[in-house]
């Protein structure tokens, strides 16, 4: 991993310039190599608190207890932990609370793991289902854009919204056995 | 969690999460989460009557798992369990009523006979949008007349011995402290009155207007 700063921020970077420019204070994420930038950025950020969960489902319920207290919180996932929160996207609605999740998405391009798989196809419709907005990044240069307008429809709007990074974005996998 | 969310998003309130084995045991990797952080200004309370008492009283898992000894490996800074009045009032009481340098955990074991109870109201969006509100609500014990922004929720319970109990958690905000096993410091208090018995559901942080 280079520590050298590059020219140009990567669309991680901006992602988390986002995330600060909505004072998004609590970051919680199930570690997750698709999301490493954006979860190291928060351990480092004086104003984020950057909370590692034992499964996704825990980071809907933490954002719900932050918005209650006045804070904006967002969950970094991946694409099979969305299959972990269904129940608990009932809270959203019940309450209607505003919810942000970026998910980097498995299963769909050049995947080599066959447990991603399933949940790669069901991501959206269960989101959908669930009453959840889904809104995707394909490309570098859209990243910044789309999650900016996704986290105004959340904090501003009140909306429940879920924004998915594509695998071809984020770069598949390749292990060499 | 969500009171774990809460606790972080304002660390100088203390917050109390009060919830049941059944749901306690939904969520054991939950402790493993908050364990990392350990804030004191959180405090975990689980009364514990080993059974799943709305679906028919089924077993619940705490009658071979040791929730206290699951949260002390997970982390939790002070893990304890009740089993008497004595210890909810002279113990408990004052470590709500002062965060510690840690997370509290605390196993209540409670009968599993029956109270009565009222229905909560079930309005989600009702009761979030409550827990911004401060009522003025007059409390029907003589003691209470100087609280006059007092909101309070009560929860009675039996606890193990079969004596029953009336606790009160009670927030009280801008008050001054009257009767007794009242608000000492920080906004929440839990103490003994003599009331005609109300059981509320509570979460942590959210308020019930209550007019009398």
């Amino acid at each position: 991993m280079s520590t050298a700063p590059s020219p140009a921020p990567s669309w991680p970077d901006e992602l988390f310039g986002v995330l600060q420019d909505f004072d998004v204070r609590q970051l919680a994420y199930v570690p997750d190599s698709g999301h490493a930038q954006l979860i190291r950025r928060a351990h480092q950020d004086e104003r984020m608190t950057a909370i590692s969960l034992t499964t996704e489902e825990e980071g809907v319920a933490l954002a719900a207890g932050a918005w209650l207290g006045g804070q904006r919180a967002a969950l970094l996932m991946q694409s099979s932990g969305v299959g972990n929160c269904v129940n608990m996207f009932s809270l959203l609605r019940a309450c209607k609370l505003p919810f942000l999740t970026l998910v980097t998405m498995r299963g769909e391009w050049g995947e080599f793991n066959p447990w991603q798989i399933p949940m790669a196809s069901a991501t959206e419709p269960v989101l959908r289902a669930m009453g959840i907005e889904v809104q995707r990044i394909e490309q570098p240069d859209e990243a910044a854009d789309v999650l900016r307008h996704a986290a105004s429809m959340a904090y501003d709007g009140g909306a429940a919204m879920a924004v998915l990074l594509s695998q071809r974005l984020i770069g598949a996998k390749i292990f060499k056995l | 969690m969500a009171g774990f969310g809460l606790a972080l998003a304002q660390p100088d309130r203390p917050v109390m999460v009060l919830t049941g084995d059944g749901e306690m045991l939904m969520a054991l990797g939950a402790l493993a989460t908050i364990g990392q952080h350990n804030p004191g200004n959180l405090a975990i309370v689980v009364l514990d009557n080993t059974a799943y008492g709305e679906t028919g009283a089924q077993v619940s898992h705490t009658a071979t798992t040791d929730l206290v000894g699951v949260a002390a490996a997970c982390g939790i800074a002070h893990c304890e369990r009740i089993e008497d009045q004595p210890a909810v009032d002279d113990g408990l009481a004052g470590r709500l009523q002062q965060p510690g340098k840690g997370t509290l955990f605390s196993v209540v074991r409670i009968a599993s006979a029956e109270v009565p109870r009222a229905i909560p109201i079930r309005d989600s969006a009702y009761v979030k949008a409550g827990s911004g509100r401060r009522s003025a609500c007059r409390s029907t014990a003589a003691d209470d007349r100087g609280a006059a922004r007092a909101t309070f929720s009560r929860r009675g319970f039996q606890v193990a011995r079969g004596t029953r109990y009336r606790v009160t958690v009670q927030r009280v905000a801008g008050a001054h402290p009257t009767g007794r096993a009242r608000a000492r410091g920080g906004p929440w208090a839990v103490g003994q009155r003599h009331q005609p018995l109300e059981a509320l559901e509570h979460v942590a942080g959210m308020e019930h207007d209550r007019k009398r």
